[in-house]
């Protein structure tokens, strides 16, 4: 009975969005950013099958109309401004305590996808604030937490795209009285034994911990390594030096204090979405990051206690400390897409992408910018209310 | 020097020394500006002023004037913190002899600049004491002067980093009741100064405690209560004036009378001068009423008929003592016999006043003296409702009342009431939601929403932060109501005068001081180039 009334619900969403995700569209907006350093002036977005088939640019007077006789329908957002979607790489929605398991501290094998629900209604939030894709990822309370998942959140996916990392910690959070390890050089021992103990043996002679870590070595798969502090940090970059990890680092709060560090290692670093509160060397990381040459990142989208966006008001604060633009559009979209190694996919709209786009009034980072419309997969995924969002037309009516 | 750590090239000119950039004219068309002094004379007058400032800026606002500013390149001319003029590109001739005033022309290294008031925070938890912001059990007449904390570090950040010069502060965030809370200036370039507030606050619903139905029913009644018991002490006080001022003429006729008629020694001293001892007993300063029969019987109807008996004997004793005892008091009074009393020896002495007794005085309660300057209009009170049923009871009070000054707090569903705030003229404080208790509406991006909302009915908003650093949120929660259909100039007067008021002082132009921004003040890339607080003008290096 529930799972029919389930369906009941469900189906319809469904089924609309399949039929939306098969006609083609054309998409016009007044300005779109392709990538974090590519702007496009009057573009024209032909999309089908969920993927951006092509992009033009219509002429200055209006008077070509490119795509207008080979799409279905025709969205029209007069000088509105288009972005990838925004792709939050370590995403911590789930029930409370899911996303961790208590009695061991290393559970590589295991897999964030098996705490993901489809039908939480926090995906919504995300739609509205832009974010089109997550990496539904373990907490840090485990020493290796297990593979987070790539998906794109809400009823029509039941699950994950892709394995995304193997989340890994060395913060505070991750000790525990109760299991090894207990202390910073307890966690990295442990790894180290771990990664030692898969040289030395053959496959077949691996246990199933050595096997589920095997990958990660010489580059295989990549690792997120959460640490905060400067002994944190310094531990995962001398991980990462050792055993030749593809990895990034997340959170890295005191990394200010370790650029040089950072420099030598040239990893991607993904910081956490600012606190109102946080201190101004926390808002200034993101420049100095930046200006050393390290990819930077944001990821955990939420809402705080005024209901903005926090990847936003990140973007806001680190352009307002000295972050150029086009990095801060960069850090939520093309350099999470890169970190995933799904760079041909998400994370902008060039030709062959997914047609995952944010349409905009003003430029993200302002934020004075009302997100207008939100596409995932060439489907219209959240619209806003009120007549400024958007003039849709159909193939009859086209320009 | 300590605020301007953070900047590449920090520069401080006080303003007799602040250097004139401006040597040639503007070759921009001239515009015409609402505002200004339309004399010429006026206009030369104050370039003959070395008091005067005039600052070159690509834009301005100012919501004291009523055009709200230009967005136009003008001069504007300041004297001290107020501004006196504006004036177009071409009203202003080019530096010439005998100009004492200063020029500073922002426009050459920012062609986008702009000017405005500082920002104001409408309610900050600066210098306060963090153990004390979720102190309890405070009341109105708790002043937040006098609890400051000055030596706190960090604070500088807010005017060089968003343009937030003021910040008021109260005495605590935890407590329902709080007196006046503090006005903190922070753009002076030194140490923070505290300038006198004026508002009370009254938290009557919060969104962090759970409520029933018929708690939210009792908001309005919990402020009338107040109000009425305010009153009353204001009518006992009265009351006691009145009295104390007869006492004055009784004791005055009583002084004169006994000057006139000095005593002699072996006379009595006047009666009636001490007020009776309080003994330590039970019943001490109670006199027992005078027992007949018929009290006798209505007092055994209290007591069970088995102890009736036992209780008539001894209030029958009672009762005979007391007939004896006045029997006794009367034979004393009475003139023996052939002996005059003193009174019928010397007949003036029959007139003697009595000595008059000092009226007693209601204690005196700061609390109820505080809502009285309220209900006077003298000061301002801040209440702190959520729901659109508690904000609709309490503006129905405020009319009842004729509470002239308040402010709402909170207000989290003013949007669905803003025609009826609009209507009782008063204005709201938005605040960061905590936890949102079931059955409380908020809209999504609820701050800002809540801020175009008001704006679009025409009521007057302000932000509050509640907390420290996060203050450096309320521009962008400024421009994300912008976003959602607010009017700029309606936002910037949040950030700015209404934040002010809010505070229970009327403003003034330059009451916040001025900032120049490098450009459009909500603009991400937008940088603080200059404080101006009347006395000196800080040029910042751009704040990278």
């Amino acid at each position: 009975m529930k799972a029919g009334a389930v369906a009941f619900l469900v189906l319809p969403f469904l089924l609309t969005s399949l039929l939306d995700a098969q006609r083609s569209l054309a998409l016009r907006v007044g300005r779109a950013w392709l990538g974090p350093d590519q702007k496009l002036e009057r573009p024209v977005f032909l999309i089908d099958g969920g993927k951006i088939v092509d992009v033009a640019q219509r002429g200055k007077d209006g008077s070509s109309s490119p795509f207008a006789s080979q799409a279905e329908r025709v969205l029209d957002f007069g000088e509105a401004v288009a972005t990838a979607g925004f792709l939050d790489l370590q995403n911590l929605t789930a029930p409370p305590g899911e996303l961790h398991e208590r009695v061991e501290s290393l559970t590589p094998r295991l897999r964030a996808e098996d705490a993901y629900d489809p039908f939480l209604p926090s995906w919504k939030e995300l739609w509205r604030r832009g974010v089109t894709s997550i990496c539904l990822s373990p907490d840090d309370q485990n020493l290796a937490g297990g593979l987070a998942a790539f998906l794109k959140p809400g009823p029509t996916e039941w699950k994950a795209r892709e394995e995304a990392f193997l989340k890994m910690s060395l913060t505070r959070s991750m000790l525990n009285r109760e299991r090894r390890p207990t202390s910073l050089l307890g966690a990295v021992d442990y790894l180290r034994e771990v990664f030692e103990g898969i040289g030395r043996t053959e496959p077949p002679a691996w246990d199933p911990l050595q096997r589920a870590m095997a990958p990660c070595l010489e580059g295989g798969r990549t690792v997120g390594i959460a640490a905060s502090t400067r002994a944190e940090i310094r531990a995962a970059l001398n991980l990462v030096k050792e055993f030749r990890l593809r990895a990034f680092l997340i959170g890295v709060e005191e990394g200010a204090d370790e650029m040089e560090a950072l420099r030598a290692a040239g990893i991607p670093v993904v910081l956490r979405a600012f606190a109102p509160s946080a201190p101004k060397r926390a808002l200034e990381l993101p420049a100095r990051l930046a200006k050393a040459g390290i990819p930077v990142a944001f990821c955990g989208e939420s809402t705080d206690r005024y209901g903005l966006s926090r990847l936003r008001t990140s973007m806001y604060f680190a352009i307002r400390n000295g972050l150029p633009p086009s990095k801060a559009l960069a850090a939520v979209t093309s350099v999470p897409a890169e970190i995933l190694k799904l760079k041909d996919r998400v994370g902008g709209l060039f030709k062959g992408r997914d047609a995952d786009v944010c349409i905009w009034s003003r430029a993200p980072w302002d934020p004075r910018a009302r997100l207008l419309a939100v596409l995932r997969d060439g489907t219209l995924l959240w619209k806003a209310p009120g007549k400024d969002a958007t003039k849709v037309s159909t193939r009859t009516g086209a320009r | 020097m300590r605020s301007n750590r953070l900047f590449v090239l920090p520069l401080l000119f006080h303003l007799g020394s602040a250097p004139s950039l401006l040597q040639g004219q503007d070759s921009r068309e001239p515009v015409n500006i609402a505002v200004g002094i339309a004399s010429p004379n006026e206009l030369q007058n104050l370039l003959r002023d070395e008091n005067v400032l005039f600052i070159k800026t690509s834009a301005f606002f100012d919501p004291t004037s009523a055009g709200k500013g230009s967005r136009e390149p003008v001069w504007l001319a300041f004297r001290g913190r107020e501004r006196v003029g504006v004036f177009s590109m071409d009203e202003v001739p080019p530096r010439g002899e005998g100009e004492e005033a200063k020029r500073m022309d922002f426009t050459k290294d920012a062609p986008g600049s702009w000017l405005t008031p500082g920002f104001c925070d409408a309610l900050s938890a600066w210098f306060l004491d963090p153990a004390s912001w979720k102190e309890r059990g405070l009341d109105l007449s708790v002043k937040a002067r006098e609890r400051l904390q000055p030596w706190q570090k960090g604070w500088d950040e807010l005017p060089l980093g968003s343009g937030i010069t003021t910040v008021y502060v109260p005495p605590s965030f935890g407590a329902d009741q709080a007196g006046p809370g503090a006005l903190v200036k922070l753009d002076s370039g030194g140490d923070p100064e505290a300038g006198p507030g004026g508002a009370l606050f009254l938290r009557l619903a919060s969104p962090t405690r759970k409520a029933t139905n018929l708690d939210r029913g009792k908001v309005a009644k919990t402020l009338a209560s107040l109000l009425d018991a305010a009153k009353a002490y204001e009518k006992a006080r009265r009351k006691w004036k009145k009295e104390r001022k007869e006492y004055e003429k009784k004791r005055k006729a009583f002084l004169d009378w006994y000057r006139k008629n000095p005593l002699k020694p072996g006379d009595k001293e006047p009666s009636g001068a001490t007020p009776a001892k309080k003994g330590k007993g039970r019943r001490s300063g109670r006199r027992m009423a005078k027992l007949t029969p018929e009290l006798i019987e209505k007092i055994l109807k209290r007591y069970p008929p088995q102890l009736r008996d036992r209780i008539r004997k001894q209030l029958e004793a009672q009762m005979k003592l007391q007939q004896a005892r006045a029997a006794k008091a009367k034979a004393e009074a009475a003139p023996k016999d052939g002996k005059k009393t003193a009174s019928a020896k010397d007949p003036k002495k029959k007139t003697a006043p009595k000595r008059p007794a000092f009226p007693k005085e209601p204690k005196r309660d700061p609390v109820k003296e505080a809502l009285l300057e309220v209900l006077a209009g003298k000061r301002l009170l801040r209440v702190e409702v959520h729901r659109a049923e508690e904000i609709r009871a309490v503006l129905a009070l405020a009319k009842e009342r004729k509470i002239g000054k308040m402010v709402l707090v909170g207000a989290s569903e003013a949007w669905k009431v803003a025609k009826e705030i609009r209507r009782a003229g008063v204005s709201v404080l938005l605040l960061p939601e905590t936890v949102k208790q079931p059955g409380l509406e908020l809209l999504p991006d609820h701050a800002a929403a809540n801020a175009a909302a008001l704006a679009r009915e025409g009521v007057e908003f302000c932000f509050g932060s509640a907390g420290r650093e996060s203050a450096r949120l309320l521009p962008v929660l400024a421009a994300a109501a912008v976003a959602r259909g607010a009017d700029e100039n309606a936002v910037l007067t949040a950030l700015s005068r209404a934040a002010y008021e809010s505070s229970g002082r009327d403003w003034k132009s330059g009451a916040t001081g001025w900032v120049v921004w490098s450009e459009d003040p909500f603009a991400p890339t937008a940088r603080v180039l200059g404080l101006f607080d009347g006395r000196k003008l800080r040029l910042l290096g751009g704040g990278r």
